[in-house]
């Protein structure tokens, strides 16, 4: 560490320097991947943050969540191992008037079941005419005890409470109660026989499923439904290979670039090894003063990429997994190590004798 | 206690440059007690620094056998001449072997943390006081004149109180005052502490100051015959 931190010291400018390089490369990489992560993150995050298992849909539906209706008969054939492991589900589209028109998922759901959501603000749904609305709509200007109008509904709902991470194949959803739900998706989709029926689009799981008629419905692992939702396969093996090569080539320019700076210093090492100063020792040093320039570096990368996320907050879907982060960032730190360590061997295979002379 | 410090027993050094055997130096017996200053005078070419560097533990003889304090360091491995280099010698060389970004007194400080040792503060501020260089200690070598520069490559070579200083051409880079300068230190320095020093020079205006003065020619080495 002595001599690294004193040649840090020593030459402020350069390593000033270095580490803007190494925190741009972090942030163009904690960025994306949280950007990519948080995308497809959008698509499921509405139905995955009450951990769900798997999913029913009507047989015909050919994975299409509106397609699909089941009934309460249904519903009361699928046979869980615990009571509250089912819930019902119906999904529907619909808009909100709002600053400007914003495209909404309608989740009906029954109160007491596991897909009624946490609520961030506000408080949960009492009256039939209350709705839980994503946070993400506040940005558009929705604020709690609001009145809203949904599409072409003829009933006005009251924001009681928000929620967050709550979007579904990136829509905002708003959470109604399922008898309200029923309302306004006939109104919505012009069915109004919906309304006195007990139509329900899924039946989403956990834990096991003991029975269900299989006839009419099939059964899938949520995670195998998430792939059949438009676009979503293709966006997460498009992004995982965008990201995956980033990551790649972004830890590679730093190995180079670190074994660059470090071959610079041959001559000096040659001539610390002739003065008998251990390869061990010096190899010491380099390790150190590249930890010490990377953890600083993705340090700032890191903030850069949190404070961006702040700043644009809520009109990106930015997520942060910080085992991604925590990956990339050993990642880097190991190429780095590698790029450095390559160039000590190189040094320590110098004849001090030339280095001296 | 013998006080023949290094000894050169028969030792040559050849080497091939394509077909060409190259003798670099010649069948030398050669030795040096504690307290000695011994200048070796030669052209460039001449083998000079070849014998420093076989002195100084950097590369084998290629036959005959280098001691240095009793310790036969001919067949000795990478890892024991680094530490043979680190404990009984003390390098000058003509560029002056400092690290550029530390400062005089980390320069010194270096040999204490990589021995792992407490930093010798008292011996330190005395041997700046000796070579009159106290005043540079906080200061870079790039801000410091050639002769002040080449004392505290002295003082950083006799900080880790080595039994041998191999100086290769340390005043190379002075004018006549201050190299006389430099090379006065360096002789007071041996007889005061007990080195055995070795100073590889051209200058022949220098071999006043040391108590034997030898010449190189053509990897030859023979007592200096010429008069001053």
């Amino acid at each position: 560490m002595f001599l690294g931190f004193n040649e840090i010291k020593y030459e402020k400018s350069k390593f000033v320097l270095i580490v803007v390089v190494i925190a741009l490369i972090s942030y163009l990489t904690y960025f994306l991947t949280g950007l990519a992560y948080g995308l497809a993150t959008s698509y499921t995050q509405g139905i995955d943050k009450c951990s769900p298992s798997g999913i029913i849909l009507s047989k015909d539906s050919n994975n299409n969540i509106s397609r699909s209706l089941l009934l309460d008969n249904d519903y009361n054939n699928v046979k869980v191992s615990n009571k509250t492991d089912k819930a019902p589900l119906g999904v529907s589209a619909s808009t909100v008037n709002l600053n400007k028109k914003i495209d909404v998922a309608l989740f009906g759901i029954e109160q007491q079941s596991f897909l009624m959501p946490n609520i961030t603000e506000g408080n949960n749904i009492e009256k039939s005419n209350d709705v839980i609305a994503s946070d993400s709509l506040k940005y558009y200007g929705l604020k709690l005890n609001d009145s809203i109008q949904l599409g072409n509904s003829y009933g006005k709902y009251k924001v009681v409470g928000f929620s967050d991470h709550a979007t579904f194949q990136t829509a905002p959803i708003i959470y109604l109660q399922m008898k309200e739900w029923r309302t306004s998706a006939a109104d919505i989709l012009g069915m109004n026989s919906m309304k006195n029926d007990s139509t329900i689009n899924a039946i989403v799981t956990r834990g096991k499923i003991t029975s269900y008629s299989s006839d009419r419905m099939s059964y899938q692992t949520i995670q195998s439904y998430y792939f059949t939702l438009p676009g979503y396969q293709a966006q997460v093996l498009t992004f995982s290979i965008m990201i995956g090569f980033l990551i790649f080539i972004a830890s590679f320019v730093l190995a180079i670039f670190i074994y660059i700076l470090t071959i610079q210093k041959k001559s000096l090492f040659g001539v610390l090894k002739a003065e008998g100063v251990s390869n061990n020792y010096i190899s010491r040093s380099v390790r150190s003063q590249i930890i010490l320039l990377v953890v600083v570096g993705s340090a700032i990368g890191l903030f850069l990429t949190f404070f961006t996320s702040v700043f644009l907050s809520g009109k990106i879907p930015f997520l942060v997994q910080p085992i991604f982060f925590i990956g990339i960032t050993v990642l880097f730190l190991a190429c780095s190590l590698i790029g450095g360590i390559a160039s000590v061997f190189v040094v320590t295979k110098i004849d001090p004798v030339r280095a001296i002379s | 206690m013998n006080d023949i410090l290094l000894e050169f027993k028969n030792a040559t050094k050849t080497f091939l440059q394509g077909d060409e055997i190259i003798h670099a130096l010649k069948p030398t017996n050669f030795l040096i007690k504690a307290g000695e200053f011994v200048i070796i005078i030669g052209p460039s070419g001449s083998g000079k620094s070849t014998f420093l560097t076989i002195a100084g533990g950097l590369q084998p003889p290629s036959s005959g056998q280098i001691i240095i304090d009793d310790q036969n360091i001919t067949d000795m491995n990478l890892k024991q001449l680094s530490h043979i280099r680190l404990k009984y010698i003390g390098f000058i060389l003509q560029s002056s072997n400092l690290v550029p970004f530390l400062t005089i007194d980390k320069q010194l400080e270096l040999y204490n943390r990589v021995t792992r040792t407490k930093i010798d503060e008292k011996f330190r501020l005395s041997l700046f006081q000796n070579l009159g260089i106290e005043k540079m200690r906080k200061k870079y070598p790039n801000n410091l004149s050639g002769g002040e520069r080449q004392r505290a490559a002295i003082a950083k070579a006799l900080y880790s109180r080595p039994e041998i200083i191999l100086a290769d051409e340390p005043t190379a880079s002075l004018d006549t005052n201050k190299a006389l300068e430099v090379v006065k230190i360096l002789a007071k320095e041996t007889h005061e502490r007990k080195k055995a020093t070795i100073m590889v020079t051209h200058d022949e205006r220098l071999i006043p100051y040391c108590d034997k003065a030898y010449e190189m020619n053509d990897g030859m080495l023979s007592i200096y015959s010429r008069k001053i």
